[in-house]
């Protein structure tokens, strides 16, 4: 036996048994816990450079869309918008939710809850009865003591036939005509009796319902003392138009149903004596055709500058100030709290008019909201050259750049906030794509294709308007066979992308779907004219590319010329400079070099060793660096070149 | 960027630490400066309980707070892996919540809900990594399930949403996404694309003139009142197309679309109207015909008690308003408001040329289906609850062209009865007006 080394021992110890060649077999999987992999999937760091540029792109769509605003501005959110503010003031603080009890038994008697009707001249009717109630609850228990008799009839036939009886009483005289009858009396007919009605049928109109027929003398009598108080409640209430409003009350009571007979004549039963609450609750009624006590929450949660602000001068100026907010969040200035500041903002607009949203809407908050949580201003943004130059200015004040400084100017680091927000776009996406589609489902167009003619020729959203679009869709189904074809396809294309996408996006086929759904958005856009819809769908789907595909698009080539900047590094203003010059330096086009104290100024010096100062210098920066294409405007500005010429060689 | 601390001693260990933290000295001076700026806001709304203050010093809170706010949200951002920095964001949030004047009560509910996330994150910080990573997935589990749950929200045909949802959404979920505004379903052109609508209001202002009429229907002699009229039609293209991507366009749209919310027919138990909604209609059967081809139950449609509530008497009353020169001639003023669903034309109908060689045309009169909505005042009081024709179909009947006939001289293809409801003329009346004039609504407006 040879004598084998420890080492070679251990990694002998390491291979798999003999028979099987270590070299070739895959590296053991380490097991991971569920738990391991929820925060693997969710708290991965990840490159903020995608994210960044999703900010970018949201950032300019949230732009425009915000300054269409700039058009309708009052007519949108003033005061007399088409919306107007009362009328959304009262439903964020009013606007009832109701809900059914959640632990009742099957048993438990449904609870429903007092109701008008929606029609406005009936309402109205039912109102006027309501308030025409007395404030004495004892008085009002007595007036609608023969309500709460009928109601409680198992039969509605029977409950119906009792309203009908009353409804029959059309005057005080009819009144005791029928109570006389319904009491065993004999009824005295006059000579208003219709001539012509055959005498065997006089009085027979007074015969009181059978449900009534069994009970006992007593209880007659005290049913005909109900009956005379609930109609004498009728009378009294001041109609309009008596005989219509009556019987639209009538009517209601009849065509509510059990439960809902109920739920109204606790509502009336009790309502409060003191005028005012009980005028606050007939007013809740007659809005929001609810009882408010029965109402499980009450307004909305809901914000919006526009509920409060409706100067049209004040109006202007926070507008242009929100336009200014979006701008800086664009280009990542502050973008911890310019992203808060926006979201905050654009919802403030969304909540103030509803009426005018779409879909657009809901993903830009989406976007928003998410680029809230994860850092979107790490990259491609100010705060990133902010944060280069703070990098670089302390590495400068060690001493020099350090690997990790170095390391951290080369790339934006991978960050757990980042790579967090993206996932929650990610998720989030698949969850509209998998409601949108499977929604579609519930429709027989979809199915049979017919969804996407309708689509393809809608005049308000396609183009449609224009003769060339009308004539060139009229010569493409001509083709009976092309138009089935182009039907189908076109439905069945949507349905697979929205309903298999969310899956397939987590699978190889990552990058199919993304193509497939990027083709459908850009369809959708030219057909319906929905442009900023699906530009915002798409840059929802930027959130699936992987880490470096962004940012290598924005990386310069390794044709860009290189330089070298020479300072002293113990003078204080020179570093400051120099840590500048790495700031906006994003492709590191410029190598710091320190140098003895025996040069006065900084220089450039060139890759073949040309050295250029001060204007020179800063002319070939401007030109060369790969941001100074925006620079270069600004150094038309008078008195900036010198400015700046004088920072950077402060000597 | 002077405000730097001195040069960070020991080297960064990766790239994510090179970057210096801001002094914390710097990260306290905004912070308490914004807590502050809140203070004052708040000492200010207290004194204003004891000593009333002009309505702009209200304005003057507002801005103090919003400053405080900010300042605190920086220094928050300046440190936000400190418990401390949340706490005192926090506090300010709490202070800028006694700070904002009570009508501002939308603001405070934002505050109080700032108070709410910045106590939750400095408790997040202050307890160890694991806890936070589970607190915050017990976060996204709660998210999710909202989000999941306002897709199954919608009714279905004839089936409400599951109890689960019902319960879970109105109980638990429905102020936190009303909050943050993720209530949408996703539903997007389901269960199927339908027409889009416009809407065309007619505005009469009174001028105080009278003229002898007759009824054209029972033929009685009446006096009428003159009115001067203006056509208002939502949207409409190119006048509503605003910026280059015709977002204005889709916004006005979304607005018409609004009033689309309703059933057709009138819905059980409101069986007693129903038969008074047909009967009123039948009594303009001679003047103004049903539809002749829509099922009879479609060419009645309730809207949704909210549109019928609130939506329908603001656009009224804004209609109004924006298209009258003074208050006193909007009081003079009333709209009826007409959506006009505009079907498709099937393919068959598209594709195929008609007898004269021409193709069906899209934007025919004949493809819109007017729905009267009512008539209103300034103040978006609905004028007459029973009108005859209230929610019902107003047919425009196609009709064949008679050259040679003078009550005919613009040879038009279609009868237009919302014109004759609208204006109260008769049928012949509206044949022989001229569109372009103004006489009777101009179907061109909707091209």
């Amino acid at each position: 036996m040879s004598q084998e080394t420890p080492q070679a021992a251990a990694s002998e110890s390491a291979f798999p048994p003999v028979g099987i060649d270590a070299k070739f077999t895959a590296p053991d999987v380490q097991p991971r816990s569920p738990w391991q992999r929820w925060r693997d999937f969710w708290f991965c760091p990840a490159d903020p450079t995608t994210l960044a540029f999703i900010r970018i792109s949201t950032g300019l769509l949230v732009l425009y869309i915000h300054l269409a605003y700039s058009l309708d501005l009052q007519a949108f959110f003033g005061e007399h918008g088409w919306y107007a503010a009362r009328f959304i003031n009262r439903e964020r603080k009013e606007s009832p939710m109701v809900v059914t009890p959640w632990l009742d038994h099957w048993e438990d008697s449904q609870e429903g809850w007092a109701q008008l009707s929606d029609f406005p001249h009936r309402r109205a009717a039912l109102m006027r009865f309501l308030r025409s109630l007395p404030a004495d609850a004892a008085q009002r228990q007595r007036d609608l003591a023969y309500l709460q008799r009928i109601f409680a009839y198992r039969n509605s036939a029977d409950v119906l036939i009792a309203l009908n009886y009353v409804q029959s009483m059309a005057t005080e005289r009819e009144l005791e005509r029928y109570l006389t009858a319904l009491q065993g009396g004999q009824v005295e007919l006059s000579e208003e009796i219709v001539i012509g009605a055959r005498p065997k049928s006089f009085g027979k109109q007074y015969e009181p319902p059978p449900v009534f027929a069994t009970l006992s003398a007593d209880e007659k009598r005290q049913l005909a003392q109900e009956i005379r108080h609930f109609w004498h409640a009728l009378a009294r209430v001041p109609w309009i138009d008596p005989k219509q409003e009556r019987t639209y009350v009538i009517n209601h009571f009849m065509e509510a149903g059990p439960v809902m007979r109920q739920a109204l004549l606790e509502f009336m039963l009790t309502l409060p004596d003191d005028e005012q609450q009980r005028n606050a609750l007939l007013d809740y009624l007659e809005y929001w055709n609810v009882d408010p006590r029965k109402v499980y929450r009450q307004g909305h949660a809901i914000f919006s500058m526009w509920f409060h602000v409706t100067d049209p001068t004040a109006m202007a100026c926070i507008h242009g100030g929100v336009l200014v907010l979006i701008a800086l969040f664009t280009v990542g200035l502050f973008t911890r709290v310019t992203s808060v500041l926006v979201w905050l903002a654009t919802v403030s607009y969304i909540h103030r008019t509803q009426q005018i949203l779409f879909g657009m809407d809901t993903m830009m908050n989406i976007l928003l909201f998410y680029l809230m949580i994860g850092n979107c201003g790490a990259a491609l943004s100010l705060d990133r050259l902010i944060a280069r130059y703070r990098a670089t200015r302390a590495a400068l004040r060690r001493g020099g750049l350090d690997a990790a400084t170095r390391a951290f100017l080369a790339y934006p680091p991978p960050s757990v906030a980042a790579g967090f927000a993206q996932r929650l776009i990610q998720v989030h996406f698949c969850f509209i794509y998998m409601a949108a589609g499977l929604s579609k489902l519930k429709g027989g167009m979809w199915w049979h294709g017919q969804a996407f003619w309708e689509v393809l020729v809608n005049p308000e959203f396609t183009l449609l308007h224009y003769s060339w679009y009308e004539n060139t869709v009229r010569w493409l189904v001509s083709f009976k066979p092309v138009y089935h074809v182009m039907l189908v396809s076109a439905v069945w294309f949507t349905l697979f992308v929205e309903i298999a996408g969310p899956f397939l996006l987590w699978t190889r086929l990552r990058w199919l779907i993304i193509f497939l759904a990027t083709l459908m958005h850009a369809i959708i856009a030219v057909l319906m004219g929905l442009n900023l819809f699906e530009l915002l769908m798409i840059v929802m789907l930027l959130a699936f590319l992987p880490d470096r595909v962004i940012r290598d698009r924005f990386r310069g080539g390794s044709d860009l010329p290189r330089f070298r900047w020479c300072f002293h590094l113990p003078r204080d203003a020179e570093c400051r400079t120099a840590a500048w010059i790495a700031a906006i330096d994003v492709d590191n086009q410029v190598r710091l070099q320190p140098v003895s104290a025996e040069q006065k100024t900084p220089y450039l010096l060139r890759d073949h060793g040309e050295m250029l100062r001060e204007q020179e210098a800063v002319q070939v920066l401007a030109s060369s660096l790969r941001l100074a294409p925006l620079l270069v405007p600004l150094l038309w500005l008078p008195g900036l070149r010198g400015w700046l010429t004088r920072r950077l060689f402060p000597a | 960027m002077e405000h730097d601390t001195a040069a960070v001693a020991s080297l960064p260990r990766s790239a994510a630490e090179a970057v210096p933290p801001w002094p914390i000295q710097l990260v306290v001076r905004l912070a308490v400066l914004g807590l502050f700026i809140n203070g004052i806001a708040a000492v200010l709304g207290g004194i204003h309980y004891l000593v009333s203050f002009p309505p702009w010093l209200d304005g003057v809170r507002v801005l103090l707070v919003l400053a405080g706010c900010i300042l605190t949200g920086v220094a928050l951002s300046c440190r936000a892996e400190l418990w401390w920095t949340w706490g005192l964001a926090a506090a300010t949030a709490l202070v800028g919540w006694v700070g904002l004047p009570e009508t501002w009560d939308s603001y405070r509910l934002v505050l109080g809900v700032a108070v709410a996330v910045a106590l939750g994150g400095a408790l997040l910080l202050a307890v160890p990594k694991t806890w936070r990573l589970a607190a915050i997935s017990l976060y996204l589990l709660f998210h999710f399930g909202g989000i999941f749950l306002a897709t199954t929200s919608p009714h279905t045909h004839n089936y409400p949403a599951p109890m689960v949802t019902i319960q879970l959404y109105t109980r638990l979920y429905h102020p936190y996404l009303q909050f943050i505004y993720m209530r949408n379903a996703y539903h997007f052109y389901s269960p199927e694309p339908g027409p889009a609508s416009l809407l065309v209001f007619l505005l009469r202002t009174d001028t105080g003139q009278h003229v002898q009429a007759v009824d054209p229907q029972t033929g009685n002699p009446y006096e009428r009142k003159v009115y001067k009229h203006q056509w208002v039609v939502m949207p409409r293209r190119p006048d509503d197309v605003r910026d280059p991507l015709g977002l204005s366009y889709y916004r006005r749209l979304s607005l018409t679309e609004q009033l689309a919310r309703g059933s057709p027919g009138v819905i059980v138990p409101e069986i007693f109207e129903k038969s008074e909604v047909q009967a009123r209609r039948m009594t303009r059967l001679g003047l103004i015909p049903l539809h002749p081809t829509e099922p009879i139950g479609l060419q009645y449609r309730l809207p949704n008690s909210d549109v019928m509530r609130y939506l329908l008497p603001s656009y009224a009353s804004h209609v109004i308003l924006y298209h009258t020169p003074d208050v006193q001639t909007a009081a003079r003023t009333t709209v009826k408001i007409y959506r006009l669903e505009h079907r498709t034309l099937r393919v068959e109908t598209f594709a195929a040329r008609q007898p004269d060689g021409s193709y069906a045309s899209p934007f025919h009169p004949t493809t819109y289906l007017p729905f009267f909505m009512g008539e209103f005042d300034a103040n978006g009081e609905l004028i007459h609850p029973q009108d005859e024709l209230l929610n019902w179909l107003v047919p425009v009947m196609p009709r064949e062209p008679r050259p040679n006939d003078p009550d005919d001289p613009f040879r038009k293809t279609y009868l237009d009865y919302m014109s004759v409801h609208a204006l109260d003329l008769t049928p012949q009346q509206v044949l022989r007006a001229d569109e372009s004039a103004g006489e009777v609504f101009n179907w061109s407006l909707l091209r």
